[in-house]
C-alpha cells in the first residue's frame, strides 16, 4: 500500500503552457507545500517557460521541482517529458529550440525520431488525452493503443518510458485504465499515477475554461465538449492520490522511483559567460587591468592616488569574483559602437565604478562624484553586475543587436523575454468575448480605461456599471469571478526592449529559444529576472531617441563648421540654465514633461547637480515616500533640514537631509544598522524584487533587528524604513541620474547653441519624447526658427539645414511617399536637376497616391507654382487612364491651364495637417481665434489672470497625463497659437468628462487659475470639445 | 421623368418604427466591431455633433443620453416589403435599386399627378411611421441624387428640373451623389465641393484625369446616363417581426404592436393584389420558449380589423409562462379566386385535421414536449433539445473508438427523489425512495460533472451505480444536497 508520502506529482501545467493551464508556476509550488506534496515536475507545452519561478518558489518551500515539458509531436500528440539530469535538459533545450526555430510561433512541433536522440537522459511519459496512448484509444481501442505504445518504446529506453494512468471521476476512464493497465503487465512498462494537473485549485477551472475557448476560438455557449466535464484537475494531496489508486499502489510508488531517478535541477544548470579572447600571455585578469589603467590615464590625465586605490580596490574585486571577462566583452561592444561612429554611454549603477569610468563604458568619474561603488559591485554579489549601454533608437541600435548575433552565434545570444500578462483591456476583453458579451458593450468598458501604466482609479464594479453592463446578470457575475484570477496570467511571450543574454557554449542548451517577432532575432523563453536568478548575465542594448538626436545633431554641427563635442561643453552655461529655469524645456530629454516644468520652475537649476537632482525628483519613488516637496522646500528655506540623525548628515547633507538616491539609502543602512556594502545591497535588492514578498520581509527585519540592538529611537527607525521602502523599489541610482542628467543638460545645451541642428534632428528623428512633430515646431518658431515646406526640388528624405534660423522638412514628413522611391528620386535629382513635373514622372517611380500626397503637401509647388495647380497637372499624368479616352490627350499639356481655384490659407493648413502633420504657417488655434468669444484666453494671456479668477481657454490636446503617483488627477496641456497652458482635473470631474477629456483632439476648459511659483495652472470645472474645422495633431497621452 | 422613393437613415428608421420617443438621440451601432462605431443616427444626436462613423465612446462622451441600438435585420427586411407595397401604388413600372431605395418610371405622368402620387406616397409611409424623401429628375440617377437632396428640404420632395439642372447640382455637395470617398477625397483636394462645379468641368479633363470613374459621374450629372430599370414586384412573403426592446408581460402592448403589423401587411397584400388564408403567430417569451399558433382563416380576407379580432380572441384566451420578447405574425397570401374554388384542397389528405391533432397535442403536453429529441453537445446529463419533426429519418453516425458496453440505463422521468445514508468513508449504504429500497452491495463512483458556470444553468451532480439487495443496478445522483433515482439498468 502506498501512502501520500510517497505520491510525487509527475505531470503539472502552468499557466505559461498559454491556454492550457490556468495557475502561476509559482501558485502551483506555493500549492504544493500547501498540501504537503513532496514533490512536482512542471512540464509545459514546448518550453521552459515558467521553469525559473516554479524552480525558486519550490526551492523556498522546499519541494523537489523537476523540470519538464510537454513535447507536442508532429502527429499531434503531446508527451510529457521529465528531466533527468544535465545532459537531458541540455538536450531537451536544444529540442525545443530545434523545433520552434523551425516553426510559426506556437506551431513548434518534434518528429518521433528526434525525441529517440534525446530520450536516454528523459523520464517520458505516455501522457493524457493528449497522449499517444489515448489518441490512439480514442480512434481504434486497445489494438490502437498497443501499437502506439509500440511507436514510444521504438524511441524511448524501456527503462525511461512510464504508461501514465490518471483518475478524474469520469464515465469511461475505467475502461480506459483497465486497457492500460493490461497493456502495463503484458509489456512491462511501468505504471506510473498522475493527475494532469492545469492549476492549483478547484476554482481556477473556470479559468481554464475560458482559456479553453480561446484556445478554440469559440464561446463559452458553443464550446459544449470542449470545456472540463468537472473541477479534477487541480493539485491534490499525497494522501489523496494514494487512496484514489489504492488499488494500484505501484503505480503511486512509481512517482517516488521516477523522482528518485531525476539528478537534474536548475541549481546546476552550467552558464558559463563567454571568455574574451587575450592576446598571447595574457590573461583576462591581467588584460583589464592594462585596459582599465590605460583607459584611466585618458581619462584622468593622471593616475591620482585615490584614482589608483579605487581601481586596484576594483580590479581585485572583479578577479575575484571571476568578471573580469565580462568587462572586456562590454568594453569590446563599446569599442565596436566607437569604431563604427555610434553614439553609446553606460547608465545605471555601472556609472559607480572607477573601472568602468576608464573603460570608456560610462561617462560618470565615480570618484569626483563620490559615488559608491559597492551599488555596483559587492563581494557577496553572487549575480553578474549590471551594465546597460544606451545606443541611439533604430537602426544603430539594431546593428549592435546583430554585431552580438554575429559574434556569438544565433544559438549563442538571444534577447531576453518579456512576459506579457492580462492586464485589464486584454483580460475583460477576451473573458467578455468568451462570456458572449456584445464587443459594443466591451468596447464601452474598454474605452473607460485610461492608457499607460497608473492606478486604474475606477473599481472594476463601477467600470462595469458605467459600461451599461447588467451588473446583476450571471454572465457579469461569472465576469468578476474569472477576472480577478486571469488578471496577471501570462498572455504570450514578448521581446525585452534590450536585453541580451550570452552564453560560452551554446545558449540554446541553457534555455530555449524561439523566433521574435522581428526577423533577425531569438528571444529565450526566460524573462530577465528568471535569467538574473540563473545567474545568466544581462547586457542591456537600451534605445533612447535623444541618443539618436544628439548624435545626429552634433554630426549637423560639425557639417556646418560648428564642431561640437558633448564631453567638452561647459558645465555652467547660463544660457542653458536660464532656459530650464524658464521650464522652456519641449524637445529636451527628461525634464521636458508637464511635471518636470512644473518642477523646474521652483527648482531653477544653477548648477550641474541641480539637474541630477531635477532628474531624480521626478520619480514615483520620492512622491510615494512624499519627499519631493521637502527637499524643494528646504531648498527654498521654508523647511527646516532634517538630517533623520546626526550620523546621517554627511550622507544626506547634499540633499539637504532628503534622501534622493539608491546610494544615499545603502549608507543610511550601513551607518545606521552598520550593514555591509553586501548586507545593504542585498537590502535593496530584496526590497526592489517584486516577486518574493518573503524575502523582502525577511531582510526587512534584519534591518529592524540591527537597528534596535543599536538603540535607534523608534521615531527615527520608522521613518528610516518607510524611506528604504519606498527609495528601494523607484529610486535612482545616483550615478544613473548623473548619466541621464548629462543627457538632460547637454539637450537643453542644444537646444540653446545649436537649436537649428537640435530641432533638426529632433524632427528626423521622430516618434521620440512627449510632443508631437508639431508641437515641436510651434516651439522652434518660437525661438526664432524658421521652417520651409518640403519640396522635391530642394528636400532631402531627412529634414535640412538651410541657414542658421531656418531648416527644410524632408520628405519623410510628407504621409504615404515610400523613402526607397524618394532616395530614388533623390539619386536622379543629383544627376540631373527636374526640369518640370513631366520630367519628375518620367524619371522617377513614384506611384500616383504619392505623387497627389506630394501636390497635396505643397511639394511640388516648385514646378506648379500652387498645390491645386500640381494636382491638375499630377492627375493629369496618369497615363493609363489616358487610353481610354484619347480625346482628353489631345490638350497640350502646356495649354491644360487648370481651372482649380487656389486653396484659401485654411485650406492650405488643413492639407499640411492631413499631408505631414504638421504646418508650418500658425498655428491651427489662430485662425480660428476670431471665432472664439472673447472670454477665452490665449495660453500667454493665462498667466496674467490673477489666482482664483475664472478663465477660459481652449487649445488642441498635446498632452493628456494620469502620473500613478497623482491618485487620479488628470493633467491636459493645451497649444495654441502662443505657446501651452496647463490644467487639472480632479478624479471626480475626469470619471464624469472622462470621455470628452480622452477622445476630444481639441477642448475649451473653464476653470480658476492658480498662479505659483512661476507657474500658471487651471484647476477644472468643466471641459467641452471645441466644435470647430479645426486640423489636428497627434497627442501624447497618460504617459 | 422619373422618381425616387428613399428612406433616409432606413436601418435606424427600421428599429426605431413603433417607439414614442424618436425624438431623443439614438445611434445605430454595430456591436460586432472591435470599436463599435455609429452607423447611423437621428437628427437629435447629430445635433450633439455625433456623425456616423464616429466611435461610440465619443458619442457618448458628447451626448450622455445617446440611446445605443443594434441592427435588426428583420425589421428592415418588415420595412422593405411595405415600402414596395406602399410605391406599388404610385407606379407599377419599378426597380429596387437598393432596399431602401427603389426608382419608379413616371413616364405617362403629368406634373400635377406626379406630385400628388408622391405626396399620397409620403404620407401612406408616415402613417406607417416611416419618413420617406422623394426625388423626381430626367434620369434615374438625378432622380436619386433629387431624393437625397431632398433630405434636407423641409418638404421631402425635391423635383431637379432639367432646365436648371447645373444650378440645382450647385446647391448640392459631392456627398449626396454617393461618389466613392477616395474620388469626393480627389475632388475636394481640387477645391470641388458641389455636384454643379464638377458637371461644369470639361468632360475631355475629366476623362484625363479620373478615368472612367469621372466620366460615368459626368455623364450621370450631364443627364447622359440613362439604363433601363430592371423591374420588381412586390415580394409574396408577408411577414412582420418585431423584438421588444422590454419584455413585456400584459396582452395590451403585443395587441398595439399586431395592429401595427396589420396595417403594413393589409398594404403589402393589397399590392400583391392577394388576401389571407391563414396566419401564423408566434411569440418568442423571455425564458427562451416560444409559442406558436397557426390560424386557419374560414375565410380569406385582408381586412385588418377581421383579421385583429381573430388574434385578439385567441389571445385573450391564453396564459403565457413568461414575458414577451419579440413577435411575429406572418399572412399566407391567396389568389382570392383559387382560394375560394378549391380552400380545403392540399397535397394531405386532411392536413386541417393533421394540424388540429397537434394543436390539440401542444395544448396536453406543451409546445416545448413535441419534437424530435437531440442531445446538445454538452458533458450534462439527459442534456437534449425538440427539434422540428423530420422529414425522413437519418442514418445515425457511425460510432468511432472502443466500443460502449454495459447494461443500458432506463431513465426514469422524472427522476424519483431518494434519501440515500453514506458510510463514512463517503459511498452509499441504503438508498429508499418510492420505488427503490435496500441496503447497497455493490457500487461504482462517483463520477463528478459540472458546467455551465457562467449562466442561470449552471448545474453540478455526483453520480453512483449502487446495486442492491434485490441484486437490480440503480443509478442514484446528486445534485447540490438532493439525492435521486435517474433510472435502473438492464
Amino acid at each position: 500500500m502506498a501512502s501520500g508520502a510517497d505520491y510525487i506529482e509527475c505531470h503539472a501545467r502552468s499557466a505559461f503552457s498559454f491556454l492550457y493551464g490556468a495557475s502561476q508556476p509559482e501558485t502551483m509550488a506555493e500549492r504544493a507545500s500547501e498540501l504537503d506534496l513532496a514533490g512536482m515536475a512542471l512540464c509545459d507545452r514546448n518550453g521552459f517557460y515558467g521553469s525559473v519561478r516554479f524552480h525558486q518558489r519550490a526551492t523556498e518551500h522546499g519541494i523537489r521541482a523537476m523540470i519538464g515539458a510537454e513535447l507536442v509531436m508532429m502527429d499531434g500528440t503531446a508527451v510529457p517529458v521529465i528531466v533527468l539530469n544535465r545532459r537531458g535538459y541540455r538536450n531537451l533545450s536544444r529540442l525545443i529550440t530545434r523545433a520552434q526555430l523551425r516553426a510559426p510561433k506556437g506551431e513548434a512541433a518534434l518528429a518521433w525520431k528526434e525525441l529517440a536522440e534525446v530520450s536516454e537522459d528523459l523520464a517520458v511519459l505516455s501522457g493524457d488525452e493528449e497522449g499517444p496512448l489515448e489518441v490512439a484509444w480514442r480512434a481504434r481501442g486497445a489494438e490502437g493503443m498497443r501499437e502506439a505504445l509500440e511507436t514510444l518504446r521504438g524511441v524511448v529506453p524501456a527503462e525511461n518510458l512510464w504508461i501514465e494512468l490518471q483518475r478524474h471521476c469520469l464515465r469511461g476512464e475505467d475502461q480506459l485504465n483497465r486497457a492500460k493497465v493490461d497493456l502495463a503487465e503484458a509489456t512491462g512498462i511501468p505504471l506510473l499515477a498522475t493527475n494532469g494537473t492545469n492549476f492549483a485549485v478547484p476554482e481556477n477551472r473556470t479559468v481554464q475554461d475560458v482559456f479553453t475557448c480561446l484556445r478554440h476560438h469559440v464561446a463559452l455557449d458553443n464550446a459544449g465538449r470542449l470545456l472540463a466535464p468537472n473541477n479534477d484537475r487541480h493539485l491534490k494531496p499525497g494522501a489523496f492520490m494514494a487512496a484514489r489508486f489504492r488499488d494500484l499502489p505501484e503505480a503511486v510508488l512509481n512517482t517516488r522511483r521516477l523522482a528518485e531517478r531525476v539528478e537534474f535541477t536548475l541549481e546546476n544548470l552550467g552558464y558559463e559567460f563567454p571568455r574574451y579572447p587575450v592576446p598571447e600571455g595574457e590573461t583576462m585578469d591581467s588584460f583589464l587591468e592594462k585596459m582599465a589603467m590605460a583607459g584611466a590615464r585618458d581619462r584622468y590625465g593622471k593616475i591620482t592616488r585615490l584614482v589608483r586605490e579605487q581601481l586596484q580596490k576594483e580590479l581585485a574585486l572583479i578577479r575575484k569574483l571571476g568578471f573580469s571577462g565580462y568587462f572586456l566583452i562590454v568594453w569590446d561592444m563599446i569599442r565596436y559602437c566607437r569604431d563604427n561612429g555610434i553614439m553609446v554611454q553606460g547608465r545605471g549603477s555601472a556609472a559607480n565604478s572607477a573601472v568602468c569610468y576608464s573603460l570608456g563604458i560610462t561617462p560618470v568619474d565615480p570618484i569626483g562624484a563620490k559615488l559608491l561603488f559597492e551599488r555596483f559591485l559587492t563581494e557577496a554579489r553572487q549575480a553578474w553586475p549590471d551594465i546597460d549601454l544606451d545606443l541611439p533608437s533604430g537602426d544603430q541600435r539594431e546593428s549592435v543587436i546583430q554585431e552580438v548575433y554575429q559574434r556569438y552565434s544565433r544559438r549563442g545570444a538571444a534577447m531576453t523575454a518579456n512576459v506579457i500578462t492580462y492586464r485589464g483591456r486584454s483580460a475583460m476583453r477576451e473573458i467578455g468575448k468568451v462570456l458572449g458579451f456584445p464587443e459594443e458593450m466591451l468596447g464601452r468598458f474598454t474605452d473607460l480605461y485610461a492608457s499607460g501604466d497608473y492606478p486604474h482609479t475606477l473599481e472594476f464594479r463601477e467600470q462595469v456599471k458605467q459600461s451599461g453592463i447588467d451588473i446583476e446578470s450571471p454572465q457579469t457575475k461569472a465576469l468578476m469571478h474569472v477576472y480577478p484570477q486571469v488578471y496577471g496570467l501570462p498572455r504570450h511571450l514578448g521581446q525585452h526592449s534590450g536585453g541580451m543574454i550570452i552564453c560560452q557554449g551554446e545558449l540554446d542548451a541553457i534555455v530555449p529559444l524561439e523566433n521574435a517577432s522581428m526577423t533577425e532575432r531569438t528571444v529565450a523563453q526566460w524573462d530577465k529576472d528568471d535569467c538574473e536568478d540563473m545567474g545568466i548575465v544581462k547586457v542591456d542594448f537600451l534605445g533612447l531617441g535623444m541618443m539618436a538626436v544628439m548624435q545626429e545633431s552634433i554630426e549637423l554641427s560639425r557639417e556646418r563648421g560648428r564642431p561640437l563635442d558633448l564631453a567638452r561643453i561647459p558645465k555652467d552655461d547660463e544660457a542653458t540654465y536660464d532656459l530650464m529655469c524658464a521650464a522652456d524645456t519641449v524637445g529636451v530629454f527628461q525634464v521636458e514633461s508637464r511635471a518636470q516644468m512644473s518642477t523646474l520652475r521652483r527648482m531653477k537649476p544653477r548648477t550641474f547637480y541641480d539637474v541630477v537632482i531635477e532628474v531624480a525628483i521626478v520619480r514615483p519613488g520620492p512622491i510615494v515616500g512624499d519627499l519631493a516637496h521637502p527637499f524643494l522646500n528646504r531648498r527654498d528655506g521654508l523647511e527646516e533640514v532634517d538630517y533623520i540623525d546626526e550620523k546621517l548628515k554627511p550622507t544626506l547633507e547634499r540633499t539637504l537631509g532628503v534622501p534622493m538616491f539608491q546610494e544615499q539609502v545603502l549608507k543610511m543602512a550601513m551607518v545606521m544598522a552598520d550593514f555591509s556594502g553586501s548586507e545593504a545591497e542585498e537590502l535593496r535588492r530584496a526590497m526592489s524584487f517584486h516577486r518574493s514578498h518573503e524575502r523582502m520581509q525577511r531582510v526587512e527585519k534584519k534591518l529592524l533587528d540591527a537597528l534596535r540592538e543599536r538603540d535607534v529611537d523608534e521615531a527615527k527607525i520608522e521613518k528610516i524604513v518607510k524611506t528604504i521602502g519606498s527609495f528601494a523599489l523607484y529610486g535612482f541610482p545616483e550615478s544613473h541620474a548623473i548619466s541621464f542628467g548629462i543627457l538632460a543638460y547637454a539637450s537643453c545645451y542644444l537646444k540653446v547653441h545649436h537649436a537649428v541642428e537640435f530641432y533638426t534632428a529632433l524632427l528626423n528623428n521622430q516618434p521620440m519624447g512627449f510632443y508631437a512633430p508639431a508641437t515641436l515646431i510651434q516651439d522652434a518658431k518660437r525661438r526664432g526658427l524658421k521652417f520651409l515646406p518640403p519640396c522635391v526640388v530642394e528636400s532631402e528624405w531627412v529634414c535640412t539645414i538651410i541657414d542658421d534660423r531656418t531648416i527644410r522638412l524632408g520628405l519623410l514628413m510628407v504621409k504615404g511617399v515610400a523613402k526607397s522611391r524618394v532616395e530614388e528620386m533623390l539619386a536622379v535629382r543629383a544627376r540631373r536637376a527636374f526640369s518640370s513635373l513631366v520630367d519628375l514622372r518620367a524619371r522617377t517611380r513614384f506611384e500616383c497616391d504619392e505623387l497627389r500626397s506630394l501636390a497635396h503637401a505643397g511639394a511640388l509647388n516648385a514646378f506648379a507654382g500652387s498645390r491645386r495647380k500640381a494636382l491638375w497637372q499630377v492627375e493629369r499624368l496618369q497615363p493609363e487612364q489616358g487610353d481610354l479616352f484619347a480625346s482628353g490627350f489631345t490638350e497640350v499639356m502646356a495649354a491644360d491651364v487648370s481651372p482649380l481655384r487656389e486653396m484659401t490659407y485654411p485650406e492650405r493648413m488643413h492639407a499640411d495637417f492631413e499631408g505631414t502633420g504638421v504646418t508650418v504657417g500658425m498655428h491651427p488655434m489662430k485662425l480660428v481665434r476670431p471665432q472664439l468669444p472673447e472670454s477665452i484666453l490665449t495660453a500667454e494671456g493665462v498667466k496674467t489672470v490673477p489666482s482664483g479668477r475664472r478663465v477660459e481657454v481652449a487649445g488642441a490636446v498635446i498632452c493628456r497625463q494620469r502620473p500613478g503617483t497623482a491618485k487620479g488627477v488628470v493633467f491636459i496641456s493645451l497649444e495654441d497659437e502662443t505657446g501651452i497652458s496647463n490644467s487639472i482635473v480632479y478624479p471626480d470631474l475626469f470619471e464624469k468628462l472622462r470621455l470628452t477629456i480622452k477622445t476630444e483632439a481639441f477642448l475649451h476648459i473653464v476653470g480658476t487659475a492658480q498662479q505659483a511659483e512661476g507657474s500658471t495652472h487651471i484647476l477644472v470645472k468643466d471641459v467641452r470639445p471645441l466644435k470647430l474645422e479645426l486640423p489636428a495633431a497627434a497627442s501624447h497621452d497618460f504617459h | 421623368m422619373y422618381g425616387v422613393l428613399w428612406l433616409p437613415r432606413f436601418r435606424l428608421q427600421a428599429v426605431l418604427r413603433g417607439e414614442s420617443n424618436t425624438w431623443r438621440p439614438f445611434a445605430l451601432v454595430d456591436d460586432a466591431q472591435r470599436k463599435p462605431v455609429v452607423l447611423v443616427c437621428n437628427e437629435a444626436a447629430a445635433r450633439y455633433g455625433i456623425e456616423p462613423g464616429s466611435p461610440v465612446g465619443r458619442g457618448l462622451a458628447r451626448c450622455p443620453e445617446l440611446e445605443i441600438r443594434r441592427p435588426d435585420p428583420e425589421a428592415e427586411e418588415s420595412v422593405r416589403r411595405l415600402m414596395l407595397a406602399v410605391a406599388w401604388d404610385w407606379g407599377p413600372k419599378m426597380e429596387a435599386t437598393e432596399r431602401n431605395l427603389l426608382t419608379l418610371d413616371l413616364s405617362g405622368q403629368g406634373e400635377k399627378e406626379r406630385a400628388g402620387a408622391a405626396e399620397e406616397t409620403r404620407e401612406r409611409l408616415l402613417d406607417q411611421e416611416l419618413v420617406s424623401c422623394v426625388g423626381l429628375a430626367a434620369t434615374p440617377a438625378l432622380a436619386r441624387i433629387a431624393a437625397f437632396a431632398a433630405e434636407r428640404e423641409t418638404g421631402k420632395i425635391w423635383e431637379l428640373p432639367e432646365s436648371r439642372r447645373l444650378e440645382a447640382l450647385d446647391r448640392l455637395p459631392l456627398a449626396t451623389a454617393e461618389m466613392d470617398g477616395r474620388l469626393i477625397e480627389r475632388l475636394q483636394t481640387w477645391g470641388l465641393h458641389f455636384l454643379g462645379e464638377f458637371a461644369r468641368f470639361p468632360r475631355s479633363s475629366i476623362a484625363a484625369r479620373l478615368g472612367e470613374e469621372g466620366v460615368e459621374w459626368w455623364d450621370l450629372l450631364n443627364s447622359r446616363d440613362c439604363p433601363p430599370l430592371r423591374l420588381v414586384q412586390p415580394a409574396h412573403r408577408v411577414e412582420e417581426r418585431q423584438e421588444l426592446e422590454c419584455e413585456v408581460d400584459s396582452l395590451e402592448p403585443v395587441l398595439f404592436l399586431l395592429r401595427r403589423f396589420l396595417s403594413s401587411m393589409s398594404l403589402q397584400l393589397r399590392a400583391l393584389s392577394r388576401v389571407a388564408g391563414a396566419m401564423r403567430l408566434s411569440l418568442q417569451l423571455a425564458s427562451g420558449e416560444d409559442y406558436e399558433r397557426r390560424f386557419q382563416l374560414p375565410e380569406p380576407t385582408r381586412e385588418e380589423e377581421i383579421l385583429f379580432r381573430v388574434l385578439h380572441g385567441h389571445l385573450e384566451q391564453i396564459e403565457l409562462r413568461a414575458p414577451v420578447a419579440a413577435v411575429t405574425l406572418e399572412m399566407v397570401p391567396v389568389d382570392p379566386r383559387e382560394v375560394q374554388r378549391g380552400i380545403f384542397d392540399t397535397a394531405l389528405r386532411n392536413p386541417w385535421k393533421f394540424e388540429e391533432t397537434i394543436d390539440r397535442l401542444v395544448g396536453i403536453v406543451g409546445n416545448e414536449n413535441v419534437g424530435s429529441p437531440r442531445l446538445n453537445d454538452s458533458h450534462a446529463a439527459d442534456d437534449f433539445r425538440l427539434d422540428a419533426l423530420p422529414k425522413q429519418i437519418e442514418e445515425p453516425e457511425k460510432e468511432t473508438g472502443p466500443p460502449v458496453c454495459g447494461p443500458v440505463l432506463q431513465r426514469w422521468r422524472p427522476p424519483e427523489e431518494a434519501v440515500v445514508q453514506y458510510r463514512r468513508d463517503g459511498w452509499p449504504e441504503r438508498v429508499e425512495s418510492s420505488h427503490v429500497r435496500g441496503w447497497v452491495t455493490g457500487w461504482r463512483g462517483p463520477w463528478r460533472g459540472s458546467g455551465h458556470w457562467w449562466n442561470r444553468r449552471a448545474w453540478s451532480r455526483i453520480e453512483w451505480d449502487v446495486e442492491i439487495e434485490s441484486g437490480q443496478v440503480y443509478r442514484l445522483t446528486k445534485t447540490e444536497k438532493r439525492w435521486w433515482v435517474e433510472g435502473c439498468y438492464g
